[in-house]
Order: C-alpha cells, then structure tokens, then sequence
C-alpha cells in the first residue's frame, strides 16, 4: 500500500509541474491570440473579464453592422421557400428600419471608438508622468536582505508561539498555530521564528532559493508555490500570522485588493499581519503618498498599507523603522 | 404514546436530482429511527407523485412538537411559508450560485439567486440549525446571519445508484477509445459558474501539445442557454466539434458508463457548493483533476489532484501528467479516496442527522 507521502508527493509533481510549465508559457502568440478571442467572440458584454478593451471595442462594431438579410436556412426545403417568401416581401420594411438602426450603432460606435482611444491617450500620459521615485534592486527577483532586521521581525512574532484561537469554527473554537513566511527566499527568518517556538512554513516561487534553503536544513518546512495560488488554497481563519516580505514590492496595483481578502479570510482573529518592505524611500522622502504609490512596480507607501488593513478589519496598526526597512504591523479583528 | 415526527421541505422534487436523493435518505433515516416523516414539495415529479405531498397540505396535518427541514436549493413560496409557522425548523442548505456569475448570461437568474440569498437570510432567526453538505455552505449561513451551523453530508447512496452501467453506451464508448487519445469527463450543468469553457480551452491545448486525440465529455442538462449557445460555438470555432462530445442529462447507467469509460474527471468550475460528480468519479475509481476553488477542495481533500492555476496550459500539464501515470495515481490515491467516500457512508451520515434533530428536538417540548 502507498504511504501518505507518496500519494502526496505524485499530486505535488503533478502540480508543480503543471505551473512550471504555465509559467514556461509554451504556446505561440497567435495561438495565445486565437485562444484568449475563441470564448470571447461569443459571450455577451461583461460575461468575461478581459483586460484587452480593443477586443470589446471589435465585439462592439462587430455586432453594429445589422443586417435586412434575414438568414432563411431550414431543415424543411418547403421552410426555406417560405422564408424566402416572406423576407422578400418585407425587404422593404425590414431594410428601412435596419438603416434607421444601423445609423444609430454607426454613430454610437464611432463616439464609443473617440472615447476609447482618448482615455488611452490619457493614461499613457499619465504613466509618462508618473517616473519612479525610489531605487529598488535592478533585478526583483534576487534575494532581499533579511539578516540587518529579522531579529526585529522575529520578536514581533513570537507572540504567536502559542496561535490564537479562531471562533470561526462550527463545532468551537479552532486554536491556529502557524504562521506563513510569503516571499521566505531560502527560509531564513522562518528557521529563526521555529527556533523562537513558533510553527512557521515558509512559501516562494523561486525554487532556487527554496532548494538552496532546504539544501541546508531539509527539516524546515518551505514550498516552491506561487504565493497567490498559495494563499488560495489556505483555509478561512487558518494561519496564526502571515509575514510578506520581497514580492509586495513588485506586487502589480489590481491584484493588491485580491492580496488583502484573501489575507483577511486566511489570517484567523486576533493573528497578526507583519509587512516588511525594504525601499524605506519610499516613505521616508518627501515626495508625495499618491506620486510614490502610482508610480509602476514600486513599493506602497507606509501610510498606504495603513489606510489598506485598516478597511479590512485590522486594527493595533503600528508603522516602525528597521535597518533599510519599513515594517508596518496590524492585528486581525474579529 | 404517538412517535414525533420530522418533515421536510423542497421546491421540487425530483428523482435523480442530488437534492431529492437526500431528502429520501433523511426520510429513510428518520423512519428506521422511528420518527414520523414526510416529504412537503411545491412541485412533485410525476414518478414521485405518491412519495411526497403539496406543501400547503402540511398545515392540515401539522401536530405540536413537529420539526420542519428545509432543503434549501432556490428561491420558492417555501420560504415564506416556514416563515409564517411557528414548528422548530431546520435549514439544509445545497448552495446557491452567487449571481453576479449569472449577470451578464441571465440577469432574471441572478435576480432570483438574489431572491433566493434573501430567503434564506430572512429564515436565519427563525431557525434552530443552519445545516450545510459542505464549510463553504455553513460559512455562508453564518455570514446570513445563522448562528448555530452544522456540516452534514448528503445521502449518497452510489453501490445502487451505478450497480449496472449501460452496456450499449459502455460499447460505444470502448469503440471510440480503441481509436486511440484520452478521455476527459465533466459532469454537470452547462452554466457559466461550471466553466466548462474553461475545460474545452484546456482540451484545446492539451491537444495541442500532448495528446492529438483526446476528447472530452461534457455531460449535462443546459440550464443557461446563452452559455450552452456560447459554447458549442467556441467549440466549433476552435474545430473541436469532433474531439468535444455534448450529453443531454444521462441516466445512472449511463453516467456509470461515463465514469468507468473516462481516464480522468476533470473540474474547472469557478463556483461549486459540494460538486456531487467528484464523488460519483471517486466512487469509480477515476482520478480527480480539478481547479481548486469554493467548495471543491473540501471535497476533492487529498484524494485528487487540485490545481491553482486556471490557465489553459496549466490544466493542460496537470491532465497530461495526470494521464501518463494514472495507473500509479488510481493506486497511489486509494487509501485517500476510500476513506473519502467512508464519509459518506449512509450509517456515519445517519448519525449525524439524528444526532441534529434529537439536539432540536431536545429543545422543543413534544
């Protein structure tokens, strides 16, 4: 009989295997192309989210070109007649009312069309406008450096040696004990924090890291995932603390919201969130909180990661300063 | 001295509908513990007809000390028909699709899932119990307002249901399969919230790239047309009309077929209360693929394999490595998959049920 380890190495494999290679993106473009239209083509506005409008835009002119023709296919050969019939008799009707309509989609298009492309116009602008403001790593997916503050971090956690105790759970409370390291790099801070007492795993794209960090100590307990697709499959109330560190700097704006749900559905009341970002720039200038947090694939200002877990639910938020690092904690209300 | 008696409630009553099939079970439990029980419907198909009664003839035959269960499935007169009594009742909760999912398809669908959230949160303090077939359903009783809720597993009684597959489709299908590719199985409703486009995009690539033959079948009664419409156009469009075969609602027999002839069940459902057909596949020994998301993870737990990635290529790698060792995942997930399914052995469930309702019923003077 397979043991338990077995059967959940061979799903692991088989997960792992299936992002890597969606990461590997192994498709061409044009087939990308054909596949991203293939549904699309066929739904109705708004059934599909789709970041491409010049696809909507194409949707739309698409279903203005009406036409009087109506089809007079039929599985009936006297039904084809028939239709044939009666959609010569009322050409006339039928054409004087598409041309009244077609005028109007013509003209509604061609406004919709104005607008698109001015609103693109717009926001190129203000992408040219909004230039980086802080100086982050050339290259985002090295390694940040832990060691001048983990200590500091460790200390915030080991509060949570003990968990917390969920009241989410149907049959009672559930106590939750662990806490999540997103972004652990080779598990650094997550050895530090078991050594503490707490039960910390750690999560991190980047296998290098991972593999280097389990090369070391094979006992702790660090997985190659995407973070996101982590978080997903963690369940509601489960995690005692999550401390995020390295990938918040890159994190793209729209899947920012996604980040703090899914952190408030995961992180059980009472846990903790510790945020840990290493552009202290990016508060401490003088530049404005708006021109820092817009600026493309830069970190959040401090004062913006307040106002965020504020709104969702966090409370006991404290902004503190580390050594070439900004750290911003709150608390999971109930 | 006269048993007590527990009734239950149901928009319709059908036979094969997962719903209707627990409602049987509960009332065979009940029974066999000696309660009294019913079955009270607003609408009862004709080969039920002598199984179950119209809902308003329960006022007629309402005795002190009743406890009512509400199967809940969609939004009825039901609902303000138990809110009007004074009976202890008991909320069995089978989900309902969340209605911006039906926006944009069916925006009379998602008005009346709408109706139907209404409902059900309007029932919260009249309730003794919100019960649900899975977290995901007992979560959102809470977040309706329910205060005491319980996870109760469906009656499922699948050694009868799938005792004989059908013979005549059992041979078609081995005929398709002698000409060589995978066979991929969904079963379920064609609705935008089951994704099945998903599936047939990930068929495309898994065509593509490893497998040049594989079909997929998509079993299930199309309960949004826009999107059935939509569908079938996208296969034809990406020329897949011959690699991607449509079923109407099938038989169990024929479902069994399905099952036993299928190399893996796949799942790329955005929305699923419990998802019944992840069972059925287990219950076969066919090997779960699924996207993980709502309640399929709860129910898939460590007997199949759950995906994060929903992309097209993602599902496309997870079902060609799923396939190339199926033989070791089919040994590999045994342990995994009987007990799984020993959760839902009809005398644990029975159990659990009457455990609820005595705790009711110990609440409520007979």
């Amino acid at each position: 009989m397979p043991s338990v380890d077995e059967h959940a190495a061979l799903i692991a494999e088989i997960r792992s295997l299936a992002e890597r290679t969606s990461r590997a993106d192994p498709l061409d473009v044009e087939a990308e192309d054909q596949l991203s239209r293939a549904f699309f083509e066929f739904t109705p506005v708004g059934a599909v989210n789709t970041e491409r409008p010049a696809m909507l835009v194409e949707q739309l002119e698409r279903s203005a070109a009406i036409s009087p023709l109506v089809p007079v296919d039929s599985k009936k050969p006297v039904g084809r007649i028939a239709k044939r019939l009666v959609r010569k008799l009322v050409f006339w009707y039928m054409s004087y009312v598409a041309g009244q309509m077609l005028r109007f989609a013509s003209y509604a298009t061609r406004l919709i069309i104005r607008h698109e492309e001015r609103l693109t116009e717009i926001e190129e602008k203000l992408s040219m406008a909004h230039t980086p403001v802080t100086v982050l790593p050339e290259d985002l997916s090295e390694p940040i450096d832990l060691s001048g503050w983990s200590e500091r971090v460790v200390g915030l956690l080991q509060s949570l040696a003990g968990g917390v105790t969920s009241e989410d759970g149907s049959d009672g409370p559930v106590p939750a004990t662990r806490v999540l390291h997103a972004g652990c790099q080779d598990g650094l801070l997550v050895k530090q924090l078991r050594d503490a007492g707490v039960d910390a795993y750690g999560v991190d794209p980047r296998w290098s890291l991972v593999d280097a960090g389990l090369a070391s100590d094979s006992s702790l307990d660090l997985r190659e995932e995407e973070i996101f697709s982590h978080l997903a499959s963690v369940g509601a109330s489960s995690l005692a603390g999550a401390l995020l560190t390295g990938f918040i700097e890159q994190l793209e704006r729209h899947r920012l919201p996604q980040l703090l749900d899914v952190l408030r559905a995961v992180v059980a009341p009472g846990g903790l969130i510790v945020v840990v970002s290493v552009a202290p720039e990016a508060w401490a200038r003088t530049r404005s909180t708006v021109d820092v947090d817009l600026a493309p694939a830069r970190p959040l200002h401090a004062s913006t990661w307040t106002t965020l877990l504020a709104r969702q639910g966090f409370s006991d938020i404290d902004v503190s300063s580390l050594p070439g690092a900004y750290c911003v904690v709150g608390r999971r209300g109930p | 001295m006269r048993a007590r008696a527990a009734h239950q409630f149901l928009a319709t009553f059908l036979p094969r509908d997962a719903t209707g099939l627990h409602a049987l079970g509960v009332r065979r439990c009940l029974r066999e513990a000696g309660w009294r029980s019913e079955i009270f419907a607003e609408a009862v198909h004709d080969d039920l007809a002598s199984e179950a009664h119209h809902f308003r003839e329960y006022s007629r035959l309402a005795e002190d000390g009743d406890l009512l269960i509400y199967q809940m499935t969609t939004a009825t007169a039901l609902a303000g028909f138990l809110a009007s009594r004074n009976e202890a009742l008991i909320v069995d909760y089978h989900n309902i699709t969340p209605p911006e999912l039906y926006d944009a398809w069916e925006p009379a669908v998602a008005q009346r899932n709408r109706y139907a959230l209404d409902e059900l949160a309007s029932l919260a303090d009249r309730s003794a119990y919100g019960v649900g077939d899975s977290e995901l359903n007992c979560r959102d009783l809470r977040a309706l307002g329910y205060e005491r809720t319980r996870v109760l597993p469906l009656f499922i009684d699948m050694d009868r249901r799938f005792a004989w597959p059908d013979p005549g489709a059992l041979r078609e299908l081995e005929v398709l399969k002698s000409r060589g590719g995978s066979d991929l199985v969904f079963i379920g409703r064609l609705a935008p919230n089951k994704a099945q486009h998903d599936l047939v995009q990930a068929l495309w690539v898994y065509r593509r790239l490893y497998d040049p033959r594989a079909r997929l079948w998509l079993v299930g009664q199309p309960s949004c047309s826009p999107y059935a419409a939509a569908l079938r156009e996208m296969v034809a469009h990406l020329g897949l009309a011959s690699a991607v075969h449509f079923r109407r609602g099938a038989s169990d027999a024929l479902l069994a077929a399905y099952y036993l002839s299928a190399d893996l069940f796949v799942c790329a459902s955005d929305h699923e209360g419990f998802c019944m057909p992840i069972l059925e596949a287990m219950h076969h020994r066919l090997p779960v693929v699924a996207y993980s998301s709502s309640a399929v993870p709860e129910t898939v737990q460590d007997a199949g394999v759950l995906i994060q990635d929903k992309s097209p290529v993602a599902l496309a790698a997870a079902f060609d490595a799923a396939c190339r060792r199926r033989e070791q995942l089919v040994d590999d997930l045994e342990p995994a998959v009987r007990s799984r399914l020993a959760a839902f052995d009809t005398r644990a469930v029975s159990e659990q049920l009457l455990s609820l309702v005595a705790e009711v019923a110990g609440r409520v003077p007979g």
